[in-house]
């Protein structure tokens, strides 16, 4: 699934380490997101998205993997 | 932090006491005292291994080291379910080949008798149902 993270986080001028410890999870877990290895749970995708203040659906992008 | 330290030192702290108690076993059972330096000194080397490597910035430290977080969880959870099935096949076979060797082989089956019991036993406490759900009102019918 196609996200936004990190661009939203890049475009904040954090690092990976900053950002996982905003959310509460490792640094690991955080590029995984990024590259699309990992598709965090529900609780995690909201609180990425309330931190990013986007919506949870323009932050995750579920059309890429419909189409492959 | 405290608990974050405390943490860090349970997976060595087990692999010392159980490597400590075949060292033990070995040499006092079987008369073989040599045994119990070597696997002693084996035990030391893997316990500090293990404090090490608990405190690496990497998804196997925070395996080991007890702060996994819910992707490392899954990662930890995955492992844990393939070296399970890796153990209770090594019994089944060992056993197989014991008894076909008149050797003694009841330890093998109790390896996997106990492994597939808590197996259901764990499947019931986290919340498998064993009822058959039976289709509720009309909706599950084709109109």
């Amino acid at each position: 699934m196609k996200n936004r993270v990190r661009e939203e986080r890049v475009r904040r001028e954090m690092s990976q380490a900053e950002l996982a410890g905003v959310l509460g999870v490792s640094r690991q877990t955080v590029i995984s997101i990024e590259s699309g290895r990992y598709l965090p749970s529900l609780p995690l995708a909201f609180r990425i998205a309330g931190f990013f203040e986007l919506p949870v659906e323009k932050m995750f992008d579920p059309v890429e993997e419909e189409r492959t | 932090m405290t608990r974050a330290r405390h943490s860090r030192v349970w997976v060595p702290l087990m692999a010392g006491v159980g490597g400590t108690a075949i060292s033990l076993s070995v040499g006092f059972g079987q008369h073989k005292w040599e045994a119990i330096l070597i696997g002693e000194v084996v035990t030391v080397i893997a316990v500090v291994i293990l404090f090490f490597a608990a405190a690496q910035d990497s998804d196997v430290g925070a395996v080991l080291g007890h702060r996994v977080d819910e992707r490392q969880e899954l990662v930890r959870l995955k492992a844990s379910r393939v070296s399970a099935l890796v153990a209770v096949a090594g019994s089944v076979v060992a056993c197989v080949v014991a008894a076909a060797l008149g050797s003694t082989y009841w330890p093998y089956e109790v390896i996997y008798v106990v492994a597939g019991f808590s197996y259901l036993l764990s499947l019931r406490l986290y919340g498998a149902d064993w009822e058959v759900a039976e289709p509720s009102g009309t909706t599950d019918r084709a109109s």
